[in-house]
């Protein structure tokens, strides 16, 4: 054997010369995630492992994806649905239902915010897709990514990586796509609301909430149970103060642990022969729809509120009724203090904001006893 | 699925969701209010004590101007702080405080370098 007939085979066997296009497309893309990860840090918490996944998935003859190989191992979290429920365990030890229980209109906003939802439903459908799969495209409009990635591994799996990155990379953007919209439905009259301080919550109220969620939504939507159930388990860690370690170990170690492996695997689910397809751009288009619909519905039903009140209601705060917390909240904070300095409207865009994890969440349990089959 | 189909079930769907958020705010409403009748009850007792131990209402503190829970008071000086930044302090302090922000007065906030 000589050494050339040596470096020719290694060069054969090398990824490089199995590498398809779709495949190295797949891999500038997860590039460019990275750096908007790392350098304008979108999200980089999830960005970050998803597009480390993509790029792993899409190095040819890695196997990484492939039966044996470890992410595929890692994907049963994902495809069982453990993953998406344990971030609801995490995301609920970390939420303070307060301003909520302070001020229960918020969740008709939390309410109206998931019009994106049924907008973006009706819309694939007319773009034909199969109702599984307009379902799983529509729960993007909740704006609640472990809520998208559950609906879709239950409805319509072979479309979890595009949803999931379009569901993910609009949250990151929701502070450029909502300003816009929260601008032209409101009037600057509106926009300068200054509400009411909110009231003290007791302790009995916080704990008594999330047993009485849980019983209430579970007792009239049955599928919400696996989301639901485990968001109010991790409150009721919080709230009854009596397992801090618990809700210590929810809301940092555990989420942490589940983050890293949740974004990795559904990275790498975006392989390229299947990711690269005229019907990942009409997800995109779809979901950057719900997003608009979500945050248009949630104003409206401000406006309503507002002129019910007879102007005690800041409408910005209906935006933040489309989840993505506390980031929508933080847009309803920013967009009202530019129109008044003196306007401190995040305490109060709380409340729509977490009515809108428990909103996405029942949508998506209507949605599943619909399709759920 | 026709587009008719798609219709009545989002119109269903986004009904299904109104319905039951807004059964859950009224469950609320009921609860504090449940509640707040509950500490009504327990406050004539606390009362009748506090009137047996102080007859006497305290003086005013002239110094103390109370306003409407709605209104903040004061000029605020910002030092090398911003507007963000100052409405957090102010937030905590009244929170470990256990005082409403209409009832402190803040001057002056000053980053500490």
């Amino acid at each position: 054997m000589n050494i050339l007939d040596t470096l020719s085979n290694l060069a054969m066997s090398s990824g490089i010369v199995a590498m398809t296009w779709q495949q190295g497309v797949m891999i500038i893309v997860a590039c460019v995630l990275l750096y908007l990860a790392i350098k304008k840090e979108f999200e980089p918490l999830l960005l970050l492992p998803i597009a480390f996944g993509m790029l792993l998935a899409n190095l040819p003859l890695s196997g990484i994806m492939e039966e044996g190989g470890v992410l595929k191992y890692l994907y049963t979290g994902v495809k069982t649905s453990i993953f998406p429920c344990l971030i609801f365990l995490a995301i609920g030890s970390m939420t303070d239902f307060g301003p909520l229980l302070a001020n229960p209109a918020s969740l008709l906003l939390g309410a109206a915010a998931q019009l994106g939802v049924y907008m973006a439903f009706i819309l694939a459908i007319i773009l034909g897709f199969t109702p599984q799969e307009a379902a799983s495209i529509g729960i993007i409009g909740g704006a609640d990514g472990p809520t998208a990635i559950f609906v879709t591994t239950k409805l319509a799996d072979h479309l979890l990586a595009p949803i999931s990155v379009a569901a993910y990379s609009y949250m990151a953007l929701i502070p450029l796509i909502q300003p816009p919209i929260m601008k032209a439905l409101t009037t600057e009259k509106e926009r300068k609301i200054e509400m009411k301080e909110l009231r003290t919550v007791s302790k009995t109220e916080k704990i008594l909430f999330p047993i009485a969620v849980t019983i209430v939504c579970v007792l009239l939507i049955p599928s919400v149970a696996p989301l639901l159930g485990m968001l109010m388990l991790g409150n009721l860690f919080r709230e009854s103060g009596v397992t801090g370690r618990l809700s210590d170990t929810a809301q940092n170690a555990m989420c942490n642990i589940v983050t890293i492996m949740l974004g990795t695997c559904v990275g790498a689910t975006a392989n390229g022969a299947v990711f690269l397809r005229a019907d990942t751009l009409k997800i995109i288009a779809l979901g950057l729809t719900a997003f608009a619909f979500s945050t248009a519905g949630g104003v409206m039903f401000g406006k309503l509120m507002c002129k019910i009140t007879k102007g005690k209601i800041n409408p910005l705060i209906g935006a933040a009724g489309v989840s993505a917390v506390p980031m929508a909240a933080r847009v309803a904070q920013v967009e009202g203090q530019k129109y008044n300095k003196s306007n401190y409207l995040l305490m109060f865009a709380m409340g729509p904001n977490v009515a809108g994890v428990i909103g996405s969440a029942v949508a998506a349990g209507y949605l599943l006893s619909m399709f759920g089959g | 699925m026709t587009l008719g189909e798609s219709l009545i079930l989002s119109v269903v769907g986004f009904g299904v969701v109104l319905g039951v958020l807004g059964l859950l705010a009224l469950f609320i409403k009921a609860m504090a209010r449940a509640l707040y009748k509950k500490e009504q009850a327990a406050a004539p007792a606390v009362k009748e004590v506090v009137k047996e131990e102080a007859p006497v209402a305290p003086a005013k503190d002239p110094n103390k101007v109370e306003l409407p829970a709605d209104t903040s008071m004061g000029q605020l000086d910002l030092h090398d702080v911003s507007d963000r930044d100052a409405a957090l302090i102010m937030a905590i302090v009244a929170n470990k405080l256990d005082a409403p922000l209409n009832t402190l007065v803040f001057k002056s906030i000053k980053e500490v370098k």
